[in-house]
């Protein structure tokens, strides 16, 4: 009668996801040099799922149990249906994080977020200056981004930090971590960045050395240490191509699904395995386990680890025969 | 006797699925297991719950305390049920 963890059992026999990972929108108010989804004021997709579509999806997400929900973008508070969304899904016990720039949370917007007890407001903060933050996010104010934490934070809101580090901003990230011990900031989140999306066409300007990298590791892990008992501090280790290793033998119980409701095996992948304009979301659940099964997906794999510029490929949407 | 009140339970064909939402870590359970954490919100007591398994399962009062009071103290090892929740 054991109390067993999901990697001793696998995700086969759960009748649905744990995790859904919703990339409401393509559009955003940045242009962000590293940006995965190449992402930007004009880059809305043409196909972008309605609100009442989406409501749609949230009542299938509460149907199906599915216990928590991540929304990005593209910058989801610039997305029609985010409010509808969010609230809908508190409203059935849903656990909810939010991924944004933050240029958008003003006082209002922070409390109404607050309200809603989500799991976690996570803040995108890559420089603790104006110079370097805004070569990174090329059209944001560092200024609006901290105070829209103080604002969360202030207004009750579990507020997280994410941090990507690259060549020019590497040396910031420890006054970050400071300046968010100060602010009440519940977790600083970093790890390599990965090579995909905006960030392979400027990689020259942005990849880090391994050397840099395990500097940086070691020095995230010292803050780790310092701020223990105050906040999570935690540096993800694995670059892109691990984590497709290891997911291919080991997929998540999780599933992505895109802005037009295509869902993906993972965003480093470019497979689509099902679109809930054409499918529920239990059968996803159902192609998505088969989706990974299938050579393609092995080959691709090798393929990437052995030549990571194939990588480029990630963001096409290939239907999977299933 | 209950679980943590960060620990939601979602009913799988196999038993159950409990998620630590503090944590953000899922943990699964047989049916069994499954049966012994439905009774559990009632039972003030093991022996409470012996009772109720008795009517689903042919083993003797004994056998089913021993494995519930393992079941419990495993509940408490992973973090999901707090230290004073009655289970003697």
């Amino acid at each position: 009668m054991a109390v067993k963890t999901l990697s001793e059992t696998g995700i086969e026999d759960l009748k649905s996801p744990l995790f859904f990972a919703w990339h409401v929108t393509n559009r955003c108010n940045l242009n962000c040099i590293h940006c995965l989804w190449e992402s930007g004021p004009h880059s809305i997709w043409p196909d972008e799922l309605t609100t009442e579509e989406a409501i749609g999806i949230c009542h299938q997400i509460i149907e199906q149990q599915i216990p928590y929900a991540a929304l990005s973008g593209g910058e989801p508070l610039l997305w029609p249906g985010f409010w509808p969304v969010l609230e809908l899904l508190r409203a059935n016990g849903i656990d909810v994080k939010i991924e944004t720039n933050g240029q958008l949370v003003d006082q209002k917007a922070a409390e109404r977020l607050a309200r809603l007890n989500l799991r976690s407001v996570q803040i995108s903060i890559d420089g603790i200056t104006q110079e370097t933050y805004g070569k990174m996010r090329s059209g944001a104010k560092l200024e609006r981004s901290l105070q829209a934490i103080k604002h969360l934070v202030a207004a009750g809101a579990v507020t997280e930090i994410v941090y990507v580090p690259v060549k020019f901003n590497i040396q910031e990230a420890e006054q970050v971590i400071d300046w968010a011990a100060e602010q009440g900031v519940r977790a600083f989140y970093t790890g390599k960045t990965m090579y995909i999306g905006r960030a392979v066409k400027n990689w020259d300007q942005i990849g880090l050395s391994d050397e840099e990298a395990d500097d940086l590791n070691k020095r995230i892990e010292a803050k780790a240490v310092q701020y223990r008992d105050k906040m999570t501090i935690l540096y993800y280790p694995y670059s892109i191509i691990e984590e497709l290793v290891y997911r291919v033998d080991n997929p998540a119980a999780s599933l992505l699904m895109m802005c037009n409701g295509k869902v993906k095996l993972l965003g480093s992948v470019p497979y689509v395995c099902g679109d809930v304009r054409k499918h529920s979301l239990d059968e996803i659940w159902e192609r998505y386990k088969e989706g990974w099964k299938q050579p393609e997906v092995a080959e691709y794999v090798r393929a990437v680890a052995k030549n990571p510029t194939l990588l480029v490929q990630a963001l096409d949407l290939i239907e999977q025969k299933l | 006797m209950k679980l943590g009140d960060h620990v939601r339970i979602r009913h799988e064909k196999f038993g159950a699925l409990l998620f630590d939402q503090q944590r953000e870590k899922f943990f699964v359970v047989n049916g069994v297991s499954k049966d012994i954490l439905e009774l559990m919100p009632e039972a003030e007591t093991i022996d409470d719950i012996v009772a109720g398994l008795s009517q689903s399962y042919d083993s003797t009062p004994e056998i089913m305390k021993r494995d519930i009071q393992e079941f419990v103290e495993e509940l408490r090892k992973a973090g999901l049920m707090p230290r004073g929740s009655n289970g003697s």
